[in-house]
């Protein structure tokens, strides 16, 4: 414990300088501003923002560099809820909810949530991370193939009910998903796999293309041309109604406590990083909430969990990182390479080697989260005030940031392509009455599903029943189970309901 | 080898270090500026922030600083390096476009593909040496397996019950040839990263691996793993202490070359100018250690040499992909 | 039959043409044993996964009562059209002629989605959206894309 206090005593001598605490602003709001332009997400931002940590000192690079990401992330969300416009997939998450909740005039509430959520969520997740650095990286080695297999299919039912329609649905856009994640080389023949003769597929879809392609184009091709003027009216946006309700501060507090505590568990374990456990935070509350059917109507609740979750994730996903030198995402391989770009060899001896850099990193969330929510409550009104743009102003800019956003990634023309495909099966899809989200998740989650199957039953043998008899993936099989029969059931209860309910409405109409 | 560490997925955006296609291409060259008179760009095949892409902006920063002349990194990811080096073969042959990228890895390229997009023994042309980088057979720190004779005899007998991990083409080349002399047939279990594959190595899952030397050095160190020998011809500066695969009368040789190479037709005075820049950094105390943090040694060779290294290469890729039995696409 | 309706047709027949390419992509690969996994075997049992899930999307009002019933209707063609032609536009002419006239072009492609305004309010927005972008994209991050080139 005396160990504990002298580290963060240390942590806080480091993050308390006024370098680090600029360059940890800077890195702040510079990921905020980039992170709200419509379509560049916390990917774009730290790749277009890495050359600037070239020449600092390690210590600084990290804080601002961590400062870039959780500051993107924030801003990826504030477009997600106005626009519709997911820069990463994990925001995709956000939309669900924060979207309607836009169109209903409530745009301040969501990003004033949006801002407690992430608060709360990184800094239980900082804490978490502090104490327990060495048993989650522990975790690391104890998870294996069958256990990580057994980990996707259960995020994956769980969330089959995020789509608000049928689940019939929401699994088919899993499985949809799995199959545009399947394009590109095959980890295990080396052959490529749907690419249909375009070798630039050969590392897989582009996320971001992907992404924005499902999401933002459907969304600017049904409004351009049918709002005509403002969606929301400057005169409109007070400080009160951006002040979440009673009712919403009561909907939230839980949402967020659960969003944390699956975000701290997944974001530990390499590979799954924040977007699993927005997901399964999401379909958590839905679960849980007595009143499922506000779910995708604006449910404060299904932001407050996953943005919390999210941000937790963020957190505990430097410890994979910085103790094993396995990177829990993609931004923290960025990270990985920042690390030794300054000759720092990540591994547990980091903590050991470089007290200052581990605990200074650490402390600076602390103050990062704080800027963060100093910088933004008050630009809240800023940020809604984009809505009052006439749209005929603002969906040229969305269609112009989009492409921008997804030629910048990879520099190539190719992207875009992907671009056009996916805004096409977008359309397709809105029309068709399917919920884009899963099949993000499908297409993230499939190359992993698949790789960790083909892995587990090698190690086996070919025997089946490792799935069941490895404890930790027995334990995630036992949870799918539940939470399959815990849907039909459900499904059967409301059809007796609804049931009563048409056999009353059947007395008073003629026929059906 | 093609990549030190982490990820290499293209998702991991590349704008950063910078396309610049603008200053590149958009200036026509005169033909009688003294060169360099404008930005040379180095293209690397991998995003801004993999380990590869640390290793290319070391030699842009370090060339930068000695010399004076503007270099700009342009991370064009894809196809496993494919799409970098046909840019880098089709742009002006004027020593401004420069592909500083894994020399092997590009050779075996070449017998990955049916219809590969370049030769590169004749569609690029050697400048300098950069760097040379073995894989390493690798146990857990708690395997049963203390030296490869151990190892040897437990693969003999236990035939196909036996596995092993492998990630990136290169891995699976070195145990293929090694397994092949030694004569026994595990199961291969393939990762994605070199990262992925430790923990799996590390609690027994797989009886060994093969992994690259910054991953591997990084994880001995770590007191996770033991190293068991190397696939390269003669000892690594390294790691002194482990034993070459040829010691134990095996035929194996394989390092991964890193180098640079432009464009077919550049004028020989601009190859020897470029040369003399890389070889400036390369001559340094820094750079060596630099190297060594990323488990490499300094390779410092004539573009002759270099050439000659890609066409030797290029035969040992096609020899060593089919015994892997890796098909092609 | 009337409780089957031409929306959940369409999506269940759009689930299962997916699932049928998906089958037919897994054909050219091998399936494998069960330790050893083929390239064929995900694609096909996903495929076949998907022509399920269509046949129960199309058919699921018949026993579901609970959805809601949704019309369908074809979405206009205009403002789709528009927009991926900008993106198309964007994607073509960037690497050639650079970022202004890329997005420029693209930018008054999309502005014509919207029928409610003027020529001169489309001309605005496509001579300020360019601009705009070069700010943030070429002079405020750097961006490593050429403002103006020449390179058909």
């Amino acid at each position: 414990m005396s160990d504990f206090v002298s580290n963060l005593s240390l942590g806080f001598s480091v993050a308390f300088s006024w370098q680090a605490m600029a360059y940890c602003f800077l890195g702040v709001s510079l990921g905020t501003f980039i992170g709200v332009l419509p379509g560049i997400g916390s990917l774009a931002a730290i790749a277009m923002l890495l050359p600037l940590t070239f020449g600092m000192e390690p210590t600084h690079a990290l804080i601002m560099l961590a400062g870039i990401y959780y500051g993107s992330n924030y801003g990826g969300s504030t477009a997600s809820i106005l626009l519709n416009l997911p820069g990463t997939p994990s925001s995709a998450v956000t939309c669900i909810e924060g979207y309607p909740m836009s169109q209903q005039g409530r745009a301040g509430v969501a990003l004033f949530m949006t801002a407690i959520a992430s608060f709360v969520g990184s800094i239980c997740g900082m804490l978490i991370m502090a104490i327990f650095s060495p048993p989650i990286a522990a975790l690391a080695f104890s998870f294996s193939a069958p256990d990580f297999f057994s980990l996707m299919v259960l995020g994956m039912i769980a969330a089959s009910t995020l789509a608000s329609g049928s689940p019939i649905k929401g699994l088919a856009m899993i499985g949809l998903g799995l199959i545009m994640g399947m394009v590109g080389r095959d980890l295990y023949s080396g052959l490529l796999r749907f690419s249909y003769g375009v070798d630039e597929l050969y590392e897989g879809l582009p996320l971001v293309a992907v992404a924005l392609g499902i999401f933002g184009l459907p969304e600017v091709i049904k409004n351009a041309g049918q709002i005509t003027g403002r969606t929301v009216k400057a005169k409109d946006i007070s400080f009160r109604s951006m002040l979440p309700t009673r009712d919403d501060w009561r909907r939230s507090w839980g949402a967020m406590g659960r969003g944390t505590a699956l975000g701290s568990f997944f974001g530990a374990l390499p590979g799954t990083g924040g977007l699993l456990a927005s997901f399964m935070s999401y379909a958590t509350e839905r679960r849980l909430s007595k009143e499922p059917w506000r779910f995708g109507k604006g449910a404060i609740e299904g932001i407050a969990g996953p943005e919390a979750a999210n941000n937790a994730a963020v957190q505990t996903a430097f410890i994979p990182t910085l103790t094993l030198g396995i990177p829990g995402d993609i931004v923290m391989a960025i990270m990985l390479g920042a690390l030794t770009i300054h000759g720092i060899q990540p591994g547990v001896s980091v903590i050991n080697s470089h007290p200052d850099l581990f605990w200074g990193l650490l402390v600076s969330f602390l103050f990062g989260n704080m800027m963060l929510l100093v910088l933004n409550i008050p630009l809240i009104g800023l940020w809604v005030r984009m809505l009052s743009i006439p749209y005929w102003v603002l969906y040229p800019f969305i269609v112009a940031f989009i492409c921008i956003g997804v030629y910048s990634v990879n520099s190539s023309v190719v992207d875009l392509y992907v671009l056009i495909f996916f805004g096409f099966l977008g359309v397709v899809m809105t029309t068709l009455k399917f919920e884009p989200a899963p099949l993000v998740l499908g297409l993230i989650l499939g190359p992993m599903l698949e790789e960790n199957m083909r892995r587990a039953l090698t190690l086996s043998r070919g025997d089946y029943t490792v799935f069941f008899t490895r404890p930790i993936s027995g334990m995630f099989m036992a949870m799918a189970a539940l939470v399959l029969i815990w849907t039909i059931y459900g499904a059967i209860k409301a059809r007796s309901v609804r049931r009563d309910h048409l056999r009353e409405m059947a007395r008073n109409l003629p026929d059906d | 080898m093609k990549t030190l560490f982490a990820t290499t997925r293209r998702q991991l955006l590349a704008l950063a270090g910078g396309a610049a296609m603008a200053t590149a291409v958009t200036v026509p060259a005169f033909a009688q500026e003294a060169y360099p008179s404008r930005p040379i760009t180095f293209v690397c095949a991998f995003p801004a922030g993999s380990g590869a892409d640390v290793l290319v902006r070391y030699f842009a920063n370090g060339i930068q600083e000695s010399t004076g002349h503007t270099i700009i990194v342009e991370n064009k990811p894809g196809a496993a390096g494919s799409i970098s080096a046909e840019y880098v073969a089709r742009s002006d042959p004027d020593g401004y476009t420069v592909y500083v990228h894994s020399g092997f890895s590009t050779a075996v390229n070449y017998s990955l593909w049916n219809t590969p997009a370049i030769d590169p023994r004749t569609d690029l042309m050697g400048v300098a040496g950069l760097s040379a980088l073995a894989f390493y057979l690798v146990v857990g720190v708690d395997s049963p397996y203390q030296t490869i004779e151990d190892l040897n005899a437990y693969l003999l007998e236990a035939g196909d019950q036996a596995t092993f991990g492998a990630s990136a083409t290169s891995g699976r080349l070195l145990t293929a040839q090694y397994l092949s002399e030694l004569g026994a047939s595990p199961v291969e279990v393939p990762y994605r990263t070199g990262a992925e594959l430790i923990p799996d190595v590390v609690n027994g899952a797989v009886d060994f691996a093969v992994t690259d030397g910054v991953n591997a050095l990084v994880q001995q160190r770590e007191g996770r793993l033991r190293l068991l020998a190397t696939g390269a011809g003669t000892r690594m500066e390294v790691a002194p202490d482990v034993p070459s695969l040829t010691e134990f009368g095996m035929d194996v040789d394989q390092v991964g070359v890193w180098g640079a190479y432009v464009a077919p037709g550049t004028p020989q005075e601009i190859v020897d100018q470029l040369a003399a820049m890389f070889d400036g950094v390369l001559a340094t105390e820094e750079t060596r250690e630099f190297l060594a943090r990323a488990g490499s040694i300094v390779w410092r060779a004539t573009p002759a040499e270099v050439d000659q290294q890609m066409a030797d290469d290029v035969e040992l890729g096609a020899y060593l992909v089919d015994l892997a039995g890796i098909p092609k696409n | 039959m009337t409780k089957i309706k031409t929306i959940d047709v369409c999506a269940g027949a759009f689930i299962v043409l997916i699932g049928v390419l998906a089958i037919v992509e897994s054909l050219s690969f091998e399936i494998g044993t069960t330790r050893r996994i083929g390239p064929g075997y995900f694609p096909f049992y996903v495929g076949l996964f998907m022509v399920v899930l269509g046949v129960v999307i199309a058919l699921e009002r018949l026993w579901t009562k609970s959805l809601a019933d949704t019309e369908f209707s074809f979405p206009p063609l205009r403002a789709p059209l528009l927009i991926m032609a900008a993106v198309v536009t964007f994607a073509v002419m960037v690497e050639r002629f650079g970022l202004i006239p890329a997005v420029g072009v693209g930018v008054f492609l999309a502005s014509l989605a919207d029928t409610n305004t003027t020529l001169m309010q489309k001309l605005t927005v496509s001579v300020a959206v360019p601009l705009v972008a070069t700010l943030i994209f070429k002079i405020g991050l750097d961006m490593h894309v050429d403002v103006i080139r020449w390179r058909p």
